[in-house]
């Protein structure tokens, strides 16, 4: 062993970060080790109560250690307009465009049938059920434009169908700033098939 | 070992480490191939081409390297326009996806399936029902696993007669009921007719796609394993 014990359970410890190998382990441990005694242990204090303390939204999935997320809660967003996204940091970009003010579902993974996803993972019964007691006008179906996100998409819409709301997907295409000859087939197949009249 | 420029077909993918995938296709020569795509997660504008590019239901043409076990896929390019597919259409291509990942070996070479698979992606666009493609893909995948069913002769060797009723046993094949005038509730119980029909892939009759419909999802049962198919949950609706 190189280390003594609890060093060596430290670096160990680091490595279930995202892109932390044994190496960058090992120089994080030390840092801390030899010159944050205070950040680790603020580290240690804040990682323990964030691990207990988060939990779902009750509305809308997404993470927090509230009952109700920060734009659950806000009266003064849009609860008619209702986006349904598949991860808490699809929320995030959504939200750093700051052109919408509705509220969202956070689905939490999409439908995968071979990973063993299937609706009730996923969350539909919840949503189906939000949908019938709330007011909500539109649905945005913000899945994402892979075959599973489109077939994630249209099953929600299927059982939305039946309620009498407005289904609408947000749009796919070539990007901003994109040239037409570097964007992939694909995309510029969709672009095509989903173009708008020009007004 | 390298080879260049196969075709291929996605049929699942999943992340792996920080930016690499593991990816599953169905391969023209060379069967289920199954191996790691680095950085196809990673924020370049090459990895968001290829995170495009690698998607199921695509005809793709893929590099890799290796033998045995997880290959190392080192390109991935498209070799024509995607299938695209809404709702139902959609459901059962993932359902043949589901379907080959349960029940093909890898590095075992079938082309004959690829060409099965491409032909019910194509059907599963343009039919007017989605069951025909299905049905017969199914009948071709149990045919190339070699358990292809003969509906023509029954177990004793006679031929399957209109209208006699027989019972099917997974292991051997179709058996004549005797003394048996009308249909039986029995769920192993089908029509001569029926099984003449299956031969003849003659589909317009909606008991014929029915009892198909019953009669493949037994003889497979043995091939997929004992989880059921999650993709059969999202044919129903809630």
């Amino acid at each position: 062993m190189l280390f003594s014990p609890l060093i060596e359970q430290l670096i160990e410890a680091l490595r279930c970060l995202p892109g932390v190998g044994p190496k960058s382990a090992q120089r994080m441990a030390f840092h801390l080790l030899e010159r944050d005694r205070q950040g680790g242990l603020n580290l240690s204090e804040t990682l323990r109560s964030a691990m207990e303390g988060v939990g779902n939204c009750e509305q809308c999935r997404t993470l927090c250690e509230l009952e109700l997320c920060h734009i659950c809660a806000n009266q003064k967003r849009d609860h008619s307009q209702l986006c349904i996204v598949e991860t808490p940091s699809d929320v995030l970009a959504i939200e750093l465009t700051a052109s919408y003010s509705g509220v969202y579902f956070v689905l939490m993974g999409h439908l995968s049938p071979i990973d063993g996803i299937g609706p009730e993972e996923i969350g539909i019964d919840q949503l189906l059920a939000r949908l019938k007691t709330e007011d909500v006008k539109e649905v945005i179906l913000a899945t994402n434009p892979t075959v599973e996100g489109e077939a994630t998409a249209y099953y929600i819409a299927e059982n939305i169908k039946a309620l009498g709301i407005t289904v609408t997907r947000i749009a796919h295409g070539v990007p901003l700033g994109g040239e037409l000859e570097y964007v992939d087939g694909g995309t510029l197949a969709h672009a095509l098939s989903g173009r708008k009249i020009v007004e | 070992m390298y080879h260049e420029f196969e075709p291929a077909y996605l049929l699942h993918s999943r992340p792996y480490r920080n930016t690499s995938a593991i990816a599953d296709f169905i391969t023209l020569n060379h069967g289920r191939v199954a191996g790691v795509v680095k950085g196809v997660f990673g924020k370049s504008r090459s990895a968001q081409q290829q995170r495009g590019v690698m998607q199921a239901l695509q005809p793709l043409l893929i590099n890799w390297r290796g033998r045995g076990g997880l290959k190392n896929i080192n390109k991935i390019e498209m070799a024509g326009s995607p299938c695209i597919l809404r709702g139902n259409r959609l459901y059962a291509a993932l359902y043949l996806n589901e379907l080959l990942i349960r029940t093909l070996q890898s590095d075992e070479e079938n082309s004959y399936l690829f060409a099965c698979y491409q032909q019910a992606l194509e059907g599963l666009n343009s039919a007017d029902n989605i069951e025909f493609p299905l049905r017969e893909f199914e009948l071709n995948l149990l045919q190339e696993l070699g358990y292809g069913l003969h509906f023509d002769v029954d177990i004793d060797g006679d031929a399957i007669e209109n209208s006699k009723v027989y019972q099917f046993d997974i292991d051997r094949g179709f058996m004549l009921i005797h003394g048996l005038p009308e249909m039986p509730s029995s769920v192993d119980a089908f029509l001569g007719t029926t099984l003449l029909a299956i031969n003849n892939k003659n589909w317009a009759d909606e008991s014929v796609r029915r009892d198909a419909k019953r009669l493949l999802r037994q003889a497979l049962r043995p091939h997929i394993g004992t989880k059921p198919l999650r993709s059969r949950s999202l044919f129903q609706k809630r």
